[in-house]
C-alpha cells in the first residue's frame, strides 16, 4: 500500500463502508418508544476531515429508509471553500424507495481552504406548498476545538450550580 | 403606518405651490430620492384627488397620461422596495436631480414613524447660498435631542438613533435672501419594548388585545368587594361574587395602560370560600419617577394627575364561556415609598389600623404618626368609623433611610363600625422585595386598641441602602419558512435575578424580572464595594416553575458587565443585561418559550402546571434516543436537540411541540409506542395521536397553523395544518393515520379561521375533550386500538356534551369526515359523569 493514490482509494472505500454501516445501524436502531421524526436516517462523512488546500476528497451521504417512501432526493450543499469535481453530481433522486433500502450520494470535491467549514446534506422526502419533509446531515472540515467558554461557575442562592456568562452587545 | 400630521404640514409648506420643477426623479416630487419615500406617494395621492397640483413628469408614475391613485400605488410599491418600473414622461429642461434639491428647501425624515431606538435620517437641503438653523426637541429625538445646527449653506444630513418612544419635533429657519422660510417636520417613535400598565395583577400575565365579548350561559359577576382606593406599592384584594364560582378558570382584568399596548391581564381564578380573589397593585414607583425615561414611561402608562381609574373584570369558565364585564371605579392615592414601605388594605367600611414597630422599639400608628427616625403613617383611613372608603393605610420613610434592624408589623381591628368583619392584605416592600400577607377579622375582634394592640402579621430585618434598576434581554431569532430570522432582542420575562458582591460573589439581594424584562432591587452591601447583577434561567413561584439547565445540570445566567460602584451610584438606573446567541441567549429563548406555554396552559385550562426542566447543551444531542428533541415524563424534563444538522434551541414550535407532550402527560393522555413518523405517512393511530395532538398544542399556543423545524440551511420540516398538502394522506388505512391529519382536525375544530367545511371555532371544547381524555374514569371508555387516539378524543367530545354532530359539510362531521375523510362512526356516547 505504498502508492498514495491506492492509499487514498482504500481510505475512500473504507470511509464509505463505515458510513454505510452507520446508516444501516441508525435506521435499524429505531426501537419501540424512541422518537424518530422522519423514517430515514444516515450519515454524512468525508475521506479526510482536514484536507490541505487543493487536495481532493470524497464526500459520502448514505441514508437508509425505515419505511416505504414515494421518493427521496439527496442533495449535498457545499460551502464556498469546497468545490465539486466537474462531473460529480451533488444531487440524486430516487423513486419508490422500499423500507430498508440504502441510498448513496458520493461526491468528489476539492477543498480550497484550511478554514473551518460545515458541509450540509439533505434527504428530502417531500417539498411543495405547505409541506417540506427533510432530514439534514452535517460534518465539519478543519474543525477547530471549541473555544474555552467565558462562563464562570457559581452556585445560585438555592445552591444550584450555574454558569455565568457576561452580558453581550445588543 | 401612520403619517404624522406635521410631516404633512411640512410637505404642504414645501409644495402647496405647484411642483413644476424642470426635472426631478419620477415619483419623487418631494424627496427627490430614488427610490421614493412614503411622503412622495402621499403627495401623488393628493394630486390624484385634486388637492395638489403636480407635473406629469413627477407624479404620473405609470405614464398613463394623468395622475391617479394607481400612480400613488406604484410609488408606494417602489418605496417599500418592490420591483416596479417608474415611467414618468420626461420633463422639459434639465434632467439633473440635484436641481430640485438646489431649488426648493426641503426638510425630510426617513422613516417618519421609526420604532424605538432605531436609526432615523434627517435631511435638510436648501439652495446653495442660503443659511439655515436646524433644531430638534422632544422625547422621541434620542441622539438628535438638543440638535442645534447653524450653517451658511449646503445641506445637513445625519443618521442617528431615535429615542425609545415619543415625538421628535424638527424645526428649520432658512434665510433665502428674499426672506425667512420656516420648515417643520416631526417623527413619532413607536415603543419597541412592551410597556406594562402601572396597575398590575398579582400572578397575572398581560395579554394584548381587547377583552373578549361575553357569551351565553357562563357565570356572571354579581358584586366586587374591596377597597375603593389603590396606593402605589400596596396590594389591594378584591373579592368577586359570582352567580357560580365552580368551574371559573380565569379572571380577565383590564386596566388603563399605554395606548400602543392595549391589553388585559389573565389571572388564574383563586377561590376562597364563596368568592374569587384578585389582587391589584399599583407600581411602587408610580408618581415618583427616578429618571426622565421612567417619567416618560409613566406618562404613557397613566395620564399625569389622574386620580381615578376604571378597572374591568371578566370571568371565563373551564368551558370558555365569558361573562359580561363588571367595572369598578378606583381612586388613586399616591403615598411615600422608600427602602421600606408597609401598607394595609381591607374590604369593608370598618376601622382597621396599621402598626409598625421600629428596631429601637418606637411604634408608628394612628396615635404616633411620625417617628423620630422619620417613619410616617401618611394614610389613615376610616378613622373612628368616619368612613372615607379609602380602606388603605401606609407607613414609609419619605425623607430618610429607614434604620436597619428588625421591624414588627401588626394590624389592629379597631372597630367593626356597623358590626362588620374585614378581610385585609398587608404588603411589605423591604429592600425592593414585595411580600403580601392576608388575614381577616370577625366583628367581635374589635378592640379599640392603641399602642401595642393588634395581631402580629410580619417580622423582618431591614438592611438595604442601595438600589439597582434595569432591563434584561436576550438575542432571539424567529422562525420563518426560509429559516431563522436575523437577530432581534426580546425581554427576559419572569426570571430570577440576583445582586452579588463582585469581590466574593456573595448574594446581596434577589428579585425577579417583570413581563417587560425590567427589574428593581434594593440591597445592602456591608463588604467590599462593587456589585453586579445576574439573571438566570430559573423561576419557582406560585405561577411559574421551570428551569433551563445543561447536561451537567447547571443553570444558565447572564451578568452585567464589570463591577458597579454603589458609593458612586447608590441608585443605579437603566442597567442593561443582554444574553447573546454565542452565550446563554438560546437558553433564555427556551426559557421564554416555556413562559409562553405556561401562559397558554393557564389561559386554556386555568391550571398552573407543575415544575418542568429543559435540558440544552450547545452542540449536543441530549438524552433522547434519536436525533430529536423529546420529553421524558419520569423527571418532567425536555431534552432540546442541538447538533449541527438540526439545532432546535431557536425552533420555538419544536419546543412547544415537546411542551405539548408535557401537557398530554399531565392534563390529557397519549400512549405512543414510538417509532418513525412522518406527516406524509399513515402510522399507528396511537403514535399519530401523540405527535399530532402535541403539534396542535404547540401551534395553537402560538396561533399559527404552520409547523416549522429549521435546519442549518433553511427549513427541515414545514407542515401547514390549516390547508393540508396534497401529499398528506387523508383518511385511514387499517387504523393507521397521519399525525398531520390529527393535528389538522384538532386545529380546524379550534381555530377561528373557517374555510370549506370547517364551521367550528371551539377551542375551549377541544381542550375540554383533551382533559376528559386524561381522566381516570374515561379509561374504561377506550375505543378502537387500546390507548388514546383520535377516536377516543371524538368520543370525549360527545361525552362532554358537545352534541352538535353537523353533517358532511359543516360542524364536527364536516371537519372530521367532510374535510379529512376520517371514518369516525359517530357512536352513541353516554354523557360524562
Amino acid at each position: 500500500m505504498s502508492s498514495p493514490v491506492l492509499r487514498r482509494r482504500f481510505e475512500g472505500i473504507a470511509t464509505f463502508l463505515v458510513v454505510a454501516i452507520l446508516a444501516l445501524a441508525a435506521a435499524r436502531s429505531v426501537d419501540a418508544g424512541s422518537d424518530v421524526p422522519l423514517p430515514i436516517d444516515g450519515a454524512l462523512a468525508v475521506t479526510d476531515s482536514a484536507p490541505a488546500p487543493g487536495q481532493p476528497l470524497m464526500v459520502y451521504l448514505v441514508v437508509t429508509a425505515s419505511a416505504d417512501l414515494p421518493s427521496v432526493k439527496l442533495e449535498l450543499k457545499l460551502p464556498a471553500g469546497v468545490v465539486a469535481a466537474e462531473n460529480s453530481a451533488t444531487t440524486a433522486s430516487f423513486e419508490a424507495v422500499a423500507a430498508g433500502r440504502t441510498l448513496t450520494l458520493a461526491v468528489r470535491a476539492t477543498c480550497q481552504s484550511s478554514e473551518e467549514q460545515l458541509l450540509v446534506a439533505t434527504a428530502t422526502l417531500a417539498e411543495g406548498a405547505g409541506l417540506t419533509l427533510r432530514r439534514s446531515f452535517a460534518t465539519h472540515l478543519h474543525r477547530k476545538p471549541s473555544a474555552e467558554s467565558d462562563a464562570k461557575r457559581l452556585h445560585d442562592r438555592d445552591g444550584a450550580p450555574m454558569l455565568v456568562y457576561p452580558s453581550g452587545p445588543k | 403606518m401612520q403619517f404624522h400630521s406635521r410631516v404633512l404640514l411640512a410637505a404642504c409648506a414645501l409644495a402647496c405651490a405647484p411642483v413644476t420643477a424642470a426635472h426631478a426623479l419620477c415619483a419623487s416630487p418631494l424627496s427627490g430620492r430614488e427610490p421614493p419615500v412614503a411622503s412622495d406617494c402621499l403627495f401623488i395621492l393628493r394630486s390624484a384627488v385634486g388637492s395638489q397640483p403636480c407635473d406629469l413628469c413627477l407624479c404620473d408614475a405609470n405614464s398613463s397620461g394623468g395622475i391617479t391613485s394607481s400612480d400613488a400605488l406604484v410609488c408606494l410599491r417602489a418605496a417599500v422596495g418592490q420591483s416596479v418600473t417608474l415611467t414618468c414622461v420626461t420633463c422639459d429642461g434639465t434632467t439633473n436631480k440635484d436641481d430640485l434639491i438646489d431649488d426648493i428647501p426641503a426638510l425630510s425624515v426617513d422613516p417618519p414613524t421609526p420604532v424605538g431606538s432605531s436609526t432615523v435620517t434627517v435631511k435638510l437641503t436648501v439652495p446653495g447660498a442660503n443659511s439655515f438653523t436646524l433644531t430638534a426637541s422632544g422625547d422621541g429625538c434620542g441622539q438628535f435631542d438638543g440638535l442645534n445646527v447653524a450653517m451658511a449653506g449646503g445641506q445637513f444630513e445625519d443618521t442617528r438613533n431615535a429615542g425609545p418612544f415619543g415625538e421628535c419635533l424638527l424645526h428649520a429657519d432658512v434665510d433665502g435672501g428674499s426672506g425667512m422660510q420656516e420648515l417643520t417636520s416631526a417623527f413619532t417613535v413607536a415603543p419597541n419594548a412592551l410597556i406594562l400598565p402601572a396597575v398590575k395583577t398579582l400572578g397575572g400575565i398581560f395579554t394584548p388585545g381587547d377583552l373578549p365579548s361575553p357569551t351565553d350561559g357562563g357565570p356572571q359577576i354579581k358584586s366586587i368587594e374591596g377597597p375603593g382606593t389603590l396606593i402605589n406599592g400596596g396590594a389591594a384584594r378584591f373579592e368577586l361574587e359570582a352567580t357560580a364560582i365552580t368551574g371559573v378558570a380565569q379572571v380577565l382584568v383590564k386596566v388603563p395602560g399605554d395606548p400602543d399596548f392595549n391589553g388585559y391581564f389573565v389571572v388564574p381564578a383563586v377561590t376562597e370560600g364563596d368568592a374569587i380573589v384578585v389582587q391589584l397593585q399599583l407600581d411602587r414607583e408610580f408618581g415618583s419617577p427616578s429618571s426622565a425615561l421612567q417619567q416618560r414611561r409613566q406618562a404613557r402608562q397613566l395620564p399625569r394627575g389622574i386620580d381615578s381609574i376604571e378597572v374591568e373584570f371578566v370571568l371565563v369558565d373551564a368551558d370558555g364561556r365569558i361573562s359580561a364585564s363588571f367595572a369598578r371605579q378606583l381612586d388613586i392615592t399616591l403615598v411615600g415609598t422608600s427602602g421600606l414601605q408597609v401598607s394595609l388594605s381591607w374590604n369593608t367600611p370598618t376601622d382597621v389600623d396599621l402598626h409598625l414597630v421600629e428596631p429601637e422599639g418606637e411604634e408608628i400608628y394612628y396615635g404616633n404618626e411620625l417617628s423620630l427616625a422619620g417613619g410616617v403613617l401618611d394614610l389613615d383611613s376610616n378613622a373612628g368609623c368616619s368612613i372615607d372608603g379609602v380602606n388603605n393605610e401606609n407607613i414609609t420613610y419619605p425623607d430618610t433611610s429607614p434604620p436597619s434592624g428588625e421591624y414588627i408589623v401588626r394590624v389592629d381591628f379597631w372597630s367593626a363600625c356597623e358590626d362588620l368583619g374585614a378581610n385585609f392584605t398587608v404588603t411589605t416592600n423591604v429592600c425592593g422585595e414585595s411580600t403580601v400577607y392576608e388575614g381577616s377579622f370577625a366583628p367581635e375582634d374589635e378592640d379599640f386598641g392603641g399602642a401595642g394592640a393588634g395581631r402580629e402579621i410580619a417580622r423582618f430585618t431591614l438592611s438595604c441602602e442601595q438600589r439597582v434598576r434595569g432591563m434584561a434581554t436576550y438575542e432571539d431569532h424567529g422562525q420563518t419558512p426560509e429559516g431563522l430570522a436575523t437577530a432581534s432582542s426580546l425581554p427576559i420575562r419572569f426570571a430570577q435575578v440576583e445582586v452579588r458582591r463582585t469581590e466574593d460573589d456573595e448574594v446581596l439581594a434577589t428579585g425577579d424580572t417583570e413581563q417587560d424584562g425590567t427589574f428593581d432591587i434594593l440591597f445592602h452591601n456591608d463588604g467590599a464595594l462593587g456589585y453586579y447583577v445576574l439573571v438566570k434561567t430559573k423561576q419557582a413561584n406560585a405561577f411559574l416553575s421551570q428551569s433551563v439547565v445543561n447536561a451537567a445540570g447547571e443553570l444558565y445566567s447572564v451578568r452585567s458587565i464589570g463591577s458597579i460602584d454603589e458609593s458612586k451610584e447608590p441608585d443605579k438606573v437603566d442597567l442593561e443585561i443582554h444574553a447573546v446567541r454565542a452565550g446563554p441567549g438560546p437558553a433564555f429563548n427556551i426559557f421564554d418559550v416555556g413562559v409562553d406555554a405556561n401562559r397558554f396552559l393557564k389561559q386554556t385550562l386555568g391550571a398552573v402546571p407543575p415544575e418542568l426542566t429543559w435540558q440544552w447543551t450547545d452542540g449536543q444531542k441530549g438524552f433522547c434516543s434519536g436525533k430529536v428533541s423529546c420529553y421524558r415524563d419520569a423527571d418532567r424534563r425536555i431534552s432540546v436537540l442541538s447538533i449541527p444538522e438540526d439545532p432546535d434551541e431557536y425552533d420555538d414550535l419544536v419546543l412547544l411541540h415537546e411542551y405539548g407532550h408535557f401537557f398530554q402527560s399531565h392534563y390529557s393522555r397519549a400512549d405512543s409506542p414510538g417509532g418513525p413518523h412522518s406527516s406524509r405517512n399513515r402510522v399507528n393511530s396511537l403514535l399519530a395521536w401523540d405527535e399530532g395532538s402535541a403539534t396542535f398544542f404547540g401551534n395553537r399556543s402560538r396561533e399559527t397553523s404552520l409547523y416549522l423545524d429549521t435546519g442549518p440551511d433553511g427549513v427541515n420540516n414545514m407542515v401547514e395544518i390549516e390547508n393540508l398538502s396534497e401529499h398528506i394522506p387523508l383518511g385511514t388505512d387499517f387504523g393507521d393515520v397521519s399525525e398531520a391529519l390529527v393535528a389538522a382536525i384538532l386545529w380546524d375544530l379550534a381555530d377561528a379561521t373557517n374555510e370549506g367545511n370547517d364551521t367550528e371555532t371551539r377551542q375551549t371544547a377541544v381542550f375540554g375533550a383533551l382533559r376528559k381524555l386524561g381522566d381516570a374514569d374515561f379509561d374504561t371508555r377506550d375505543a378502537g386500538a387500546p390507548g388514546a387516539d383520535l377516536v377516543d378524543l371524538l368520543n370525549a367530545w360527545f361525552c362532554k356534551g358537545n352534541n352538535e354532530r353537523g353533517d358532511a359539510t359543516s360542524g364536527l362531521e364536516g371537519i372530521v369526515v367532510g374535510m379529512h375523510q376520517f371514518n369516525y362512526d359517530f357512536p352513541d356516547v353516554e354523557p360524562c359523569p
